[in-house]
């Protein structure tokens, strides 16, 4: 407990003021030299007991009156978390000055009273001291008055408060505290808004005046589900603050007590929850009144923890296991077997299966397993079929990209006749295996993945070898995804410019230097930003002379996530590679970008990774092929060389699961430049050239003027003279808008789209035409269209010629002034376009197609519920998004939390232990909470209490006192006859009268 | 100043003002003396007076104008001539000068403006008993004491006893413990002769002691008067304030009490202990005479003389 008026604990020095008068009566008694002692011992002998009793009492009443006044006025107070009880407190303070009542009376008794006094005041400084540091501990947290102050009220919204308490859920007793504490709060009283998700749901940007008025706001009120941000709350309440008006600040924060938010991974960083309030003079930082509603008794829940995948990259070749998480995170043991649903791309494929018993905090696994059709964007939704108590973690979803191909460029540097000398050899065979092994794809379950893996390959790998040399010619190297450097020596400086701009932009470069390569080359390789592109500098090559000198990787040391599918297997022979030769890879130690990814047994690195802008380079310490060690005879080889590409491909994820949060962009082409290597020019059209028919294997990408060509040999390196195909992209703008009559001869096969739509198609030489109709742009400037012309060759001469006739312009090709190459989404923000957000409530809403950043992008406001989206986009966008979309809409997940699910509460030590930073302090009832905010203080009515406990004390005194006096009085009423036995008074009388003394003049005497 | 002055200071135990009234009361004492006397045997005691009692044989130091010279003259003997005292009575007051006796109480009689202690009230009470029963010619003798016998002046009847009685009285100061019933023993083995004892005291000791010590001088054929003097303070308690109770016999005994809360004890005891003495002076049929300071000690005392001469009657 402590004191409101605690200045008034000095008047617990009037305990002396009893004491003093009762100690003043005895010195000021008046001497008497007294004769009949022996009366007066007798008397005080056999009184003795009775005296000191009543004096005691007396003194003891008095001077707890005193106290019980001074008690009274000091306005004792009981704050929620007390550490001193005042069950304790109070009766000592009492007792103390008891004592020192009861020590006055044993004056007589030096001993006595003087242990007596020094306990009594001991006792009341101690109390006193209590009280005084109670304050301290709870410093200002109970202010009787406070004026006007600015009260941000903070709702958790997080999904565990949807949790039913008694019927009720958690939040909508949240919203009824809310409301009780606006109604509370008198009207000059600002306060604020603000459901706290996984970011902050600001109701009210600044502190209103009359807070009642807010009531409507709380009715809208809805849980955000996800986690909360407590740290982001906090943050938004100290803007919210920064735009009130009141230095009194206040933070009400309605919460059910759950850990998830306030710490992260058990570990709670109080100081940084904190910041927000760091840069406020300490007098205005706002008190943190944790109102923490109780959670429910018993808690049955199943989470879907997560969903993983066994590649991380995946392609469409091969099957894949998905494997789906179930957690029992409730309290409860269910015992009835759960059914788990698995949807992949909506409602397309349903996969079944169920798990048996699921202890408390028991997490069981499904494993589905699934082979994605086509290359794209696919969603995965896992469901667990059971009623529970949170229903909103039974859900989670996520969206993959699956690709159709992984185009890898090989660069040779050690370009030979003989096909196994050539540094490339042994890579291109890892990557392009036997045909017959790759038609076995349906492997029965629970075979090696080692063996699935290269039994499975397919296609997946699309390669390109070029010799080192030949590079320079690669003008573009837009299709490629990865590329590699096998033992290449050096690189002229525009390729290695140009590969070092692929790699910033978010390629995956492997490089596996042998005994060519130069080192000054590799250290001097720099982006156009100045950072090195190698992660380590060459510093000299070892090679084992000796005979019987065996150089292995180092078992322990292989970290690296590529690593991680063979050393599964207890057949992985990668430590049976021995190394002939290898070049020493120095790390600057100070270049946290760079990790190594294993050793070998010298302790020399083997494998380096770097982050280079968004892409990743590795370099290994030998060349992978048969000259430096024994590794391209192992049978890890093909896995190795496919995780270690695909460990670089994994960055170009499309960013379709993201983090739940109050404003969620999802990407849907990057910005341009980004991803788009064409070299700097005006118009044109966008040619990306395949290496073959169907579209597929891009091998080139370039700037076209005009799609106007005829060709009889390789229309560009890397493509065949036969059966190649091109795709030409960009938009349109016409100078006026009208009918427009579009030619087009195609050999072998032509076809072209406006705005997604195909209007005309030529095989075979034969002229078409199409007309469409090219509307005006709604905001009157130029419009701009989708154009996509593509061109298959299958054999001999292969030509295409595009043309036009419009409003006012003749026959003729199509100016590239009108064609735009570079900004191809640019037209789809111009006609305002909107996509149709459908959230996993099922709920629809429509949202602007926007560029954020210049990537085109749809903004999503309040994507705080875990689980899957899909965002519909406007037909005319679907065909430039195939590959994004399912059935024409975008899918993307918002990530759940799993540890959202379990009901884990804050504990003492964490309020203390954010006490230490915030003014802090846990309130557990709607009564506390309310007195908290209006300043009353809790347990006010123990000044009361005293108040009535002094009058009785005094009533008591009065009545002890007159009781006393009155048994003095008739005790004394016996009167000493003190008289002869025999009648005299008349001779006294007779006497008397002889002497003159009659009784007037005895009177007068 | 005592050269010049013509009267002794002792003197002022008898004040002519106290002379004019005891002179009165004189004639209240006479008759009670002579009813006292008659009825009762001859006196037993020889002393001077015209009619011969015996011989003695004389022995060195007795008054030579005693000589029988004719007794002389026959047997060749020296004899003493004794004579029947005049005499009818012999006292003796013994004079209490114990500690307690320095008590002066607010409320008791005063002299000159002065309230007198109850040593001092009981010196005047001695003196005039002294004046009185010299005046008839009564011996009278002094005890003064207070832990033993402190002076001890035979009864003699000469007028001039009277100024050595009223000097030793003015001479003694209260002053030691008091120890009744050991001294009054001392006292009873010393008076030889019967007669009447004036014990004027407040008495505080253990009463049965003290009820024994007199019937010691009960047992010796004394007349015994019990002058019991106490303060009007002693009597009633009166105090109400917080007091600090010096003892006047035991020099560093001190109580300090709130008076109130013994008062009513007090008085009890006080009663118990005069009830005590009062019952076995009857008893031993002694005179006990109460007198508390209050009153004039001639009213007292006269008022006490009435009554027994009434009884007497």
């Amino acid at each position: 407990m402590s004191f409101a008026n605690p200045l008034m604990l000095i008047g617990l020095a009037a305990v002396a003021i009893p004491v003093l008068i009762h100690l003043f009566h005895r010195r000021k008694a008046r001497d008497v030299e007294w004769g009949a002692m022996q009366f007066l011992l007798g008397s005080v002998v056999s009184r003795h007991r009775r005296m000191l009793l009543e004096e005691m009492l007396l003194l003891v009443l008095r001077c707890l009156l005193i106290a019980f006044l001074v008690l009274a006025m000091a306005l004792p107070f009981v704050p929620p978390g007390s550490r001193v009880p005042w069950q304790v407190l109070l009766p000592a303070m009492l007792v103390g000055a008891a004592a020192i009542g009861a020590a006055t009376t044993l004056w007589r008794y030096p001993r006595w009273h003087r242990g007596l006094f020094a306990v009594g005041a001991l006792l009341i400084l101690m109390a006193g001291g209590a009280a005084i540091a109670e304050r301290f501990l709870q410093v200002g947290v109970w202010s009787p008055e406070l004026g006007e102050q600015d009260v941000v009220v903070i709702v958790d919204g997080s999904a565990s408060m949807t949790v039913a308490v008694d019927g009720r859920s958690n939040f909508d007793r949240a919203v009824d505290e809310a409301r009780a504490v606006l109604m509370a709060l008198g009207p000059q009283d600002a306060a604020a808004l603000l459901v706290a998700g996984p970011g902050p749901e600001i109701r009210t940007p600044s502190p209103v005046l009359r807070p009642d008025r807010l009531e409507k706001t709380l009715d809208e009120l809805r849980p955000t589900g996800g986690r909360m941000d407590v740290r982001r709350a906090l943050g938004a309440a100290a803007e919210i603050f920064g735009r009130g008006h009141s230095l009194t600040r206040r933070i009400v924060f309605i919460t059910d007590g759950q850990d998830t938010g306030w710490k992260d991974e058990g570990l709670a960083d109080w100081a940084m929850l904190a910041e927000p309030f760091a840069a406020m003079p300490p007098a205005t930082r706002p008190r943190l009144v944790l109102r923490l509603l109780r959670g429910p008794e018993e808690f049955r829940n199943v989470q879907v923890k997560g969903i993983s995948l066994s590649r991380r990259v995946v392609g469409s070749d091969r099957p894949v296991k998905i494997r789906v998480e179930i957690e029992n995170t409730g309290d409860v043991a269910i015992t009835t077997p759960v059914e788990v649903t698995l949807r992949i791309d909506g409602e397309k494929r349903v996969l079944r299966s169920s798990v048996g018993d699921l202890t408390t905090g028991a997490v069981e696994s499904v494993t589905f397993r699934n082979r994605f059709e086509r290359a794209g964007t696919h969603s995965i939704e896992a469901r667990a079929e059971i009623a529970d108590d949170l229903p909103s973690d039974n859900v989670a979803a996520r969206v993959i990209r699956t690709f159709e191909q992984v185009s890898t460029l090989l660069v040779d540097g050690n370009p030979s006749t003989r096909p196994f000398d050539r540094a490339s050899a042994f890579l291109l065979a890892a990557l392009t295996p036997e045909p017959e092994e790759i038609d076995r794809e349906d492997l029965p379950p629970g075979s090696d993945e080692v063996a699935s893996e290269r039994l499975a390959s397919g296609d997946l790998f699309d390669v390109t070898v070029i010799d080192a040399p030949d590079v320079d010619s690669v003008t573009s190297l837009d299709p490629y995804d990865v590329v590699v450097l096998a033992d290449v020596p050096r690189l002229s400086a525009e390729a290695a410019a140009r590969l070092a701009a692929f790699v910033n932009d978010g390629g995956g470069l492997l490089v596996a230097p042998g005994e060519h390569a130069t080192p000054r080359f590799y250290e001097g390789w720099r982006t156009r930003d100045g950072y090195p592109v190698a992660p380590a500098r060459l510093q000299g090559r070892e090679t084992t002379t000796e005979l019987g000198e065996v150089v292995r990787p180092a078992g322990d040391t292989l970290e690296h996530p590529a690593f991680r599918v063979i050393l599964d297997t207890p057949r992985s022979d990668i430590v049976s590679t021995s190394v002939v030769s290898y070049w020493r890879l120095a790390i600057d130690a100070a270049d946290i970008s760079v990790r190594i990814g294993a050793r070998l047994d010298t302790d020399a690195p083997l494998l380096v990774g770097r982050q280079v802008g968004d892409g990743r380079v590795l370099m290994t310490a030998f060349s992978l092929d048969s000259k430096d060690s024994t590794i391209a005879t192992r049978k890890c080889f093909v896995p190795l060389v496919h995780e270690l590409i695909m460990s670089l491909v994994e960055l170009r994820d499309p960013g379709l699961e993201l983090d739940p949060a109050n404003r969620v962009v999802v990407p849907l082409a990057a910005a341009p430049g980004a991803g788009d290597r064409l070299a700097p020019g005006g118009g044109g059209l966008r040619g990306t050239y395949y290496g073959s028919p169907a579209l597929r294997h891009a091998r080139f990408v370039r700037r076209d003027e005009q799609p106007v060509l005829r060709w009889s040999g390789s229309p560009a390196p890397g493509v065949p003279a036969d059966g190649f195909s091109v795709r030409w992209t960009g938009t349109l703008s016409p100078p006026r808008p009208g009918s427009y009559t579009f030619h087009l001869v195609g050999d072998d096969e032509a076809r072209l789209w406006i705005d997604g739509r195909l209007v005309v198609e030529s095989v075979a030489a034969a002229a078409q035409t199409g007309v469409v109709d090219l509307a005006a742009a709604p905001t009157g400037g130029p419009s701009r269209h989708g154009i996509r012309l593509e061109l298959v060759d299958r054999a001999g001469e292969g030509s295409c010629q595009l043309s036009w006739q419009g409003p006012g312009i003749s026959l003729q090709p199509i100016p590239s002034t009108v064609l735009d190459a570079d900004e191809p989404w640019r037209r789809y923000l111009e006609s305002g376009l909107d996509a149709t957000l459908k959230t996993p409530s099922g709920a629809t809403r429509s949202l602007p197609v926007d560029s954020v950043d210049g990537s085109l992008s749809v903004l999503v406001e309040r994507a705080t519920r875990s689980g899957l989206y899909s965002l519909e986009l406007p037909p005319s966008m679907r065909d430039d998004f195939r590959e994004l979309t399912i059935a024409g809409a975008v899918p993307f997940a918002v990530r759940g939390y799993p540890e959202e699910s379990h009901l884990s509460m804050l504990t003492d030590a964490d309020l203390d232990g954010a006490s230490e930073h915030l003014d802090l302090f846990a309130i557990r009832s709607t009564a506390d909470l309310m007195r908290a905010l209006t300043g009353r203080v809790p347990g006010a009515r123990l000044w009361r209490h005293m108040a009535i406990a002094a009058l009785l004390a005094a009533v008591l005194e009065i009545a002890l006192a007159g009781w006393i006096a009155r048994q003095r009085r008739t005790g004394a009423t016996t009167e000493v006859d003190f008289t002869s036995a025999s009648d005299a008074s008349a001779y006294r009388a007779a006497a008397l009268e002889a002497f003159g003394l009659g009784e007037g003049a005895r009177k007068s005497d | 100043m005592d050269g010049k002055s013509p009267t002794p200071e002792f003197m002022s135990l008898l004040t002519p003002e106290a002379l004019e009234r005891l002179g009165r009361l004189q004639i209240i004492a006479r008759g009670v003396v002579e009813g006292f006397v008659t009825g009762r045997h001859k006196s037993p005691y020889k002393g001077f007076s015209a009619e011969f009692a015996e011989h003695r044989q004389y022995v060195p130091g007795d008054d030579t104008r005693n000589l029988d010279w004719r007794v002389f003259a026959r047997n060749d003997r020296y004899y003493v001539k004794q004579y029947i005292e005049e005499t009818n009575l012999r006292a003796t007051i013994l004079l209490d000068a114990s500690g307690s006796m320095k008590y002066v109480g607010e409320k008791a009689a005063s002299v000159d403006g002065r309230s007198l202690s109850k040593f001092e009230y009981a010196r005047q009470l001695a003196a005039s008993l002294a004046y009185l029963l010299i005046n008839q010619q009564d011996a009278v003798g002094l005890v003064t004491f207070d832990s033993e016998v402190r002076r001890y002046i035979p009864a003699r009847s000469r007028p001039t006893h009277l100024s050595i009685l009223l000097e030793e009285a003015w001479n003694t100061e209260p002053g030691d413990e008091t120890n009744l019933a050991t001294t009054f023993h001392d006292i009873a083995e010393r008076i030889h002769r019967r007669g009447m004892v004036f014990v004027i005291s407040d008495l505080l000791d253990d009463p049965d002691e003290l009820l024994k010590a007199v019937h010691h001088f009960r047992h010796r054929k004394h007349e015994v008067i019990l002058l019991h003097v106490l303060a009007e303070e002693e009597l009633t308690f009166p105090f109400s304030q917080w007091a600090n109770f010096r003892g006047l016999e035991i020099p560093d005994s001190a109580i300090s009490l709130d008076p109130k809360a013994v008062q009513a004890e007090y008085l009890r005891r006080v009663q118990e202990f005069v009830r005590r003495i009062d019952a076995g002076c009857g008893q031993m049929r002694i005179d006990y005479v109460p007198m508390c300071t209050r009153e004039p000690f001639e009213v007292a005392l006269s008022s006490y003389l009435a009554a027994r001469q009434s009884r007497a009657q």
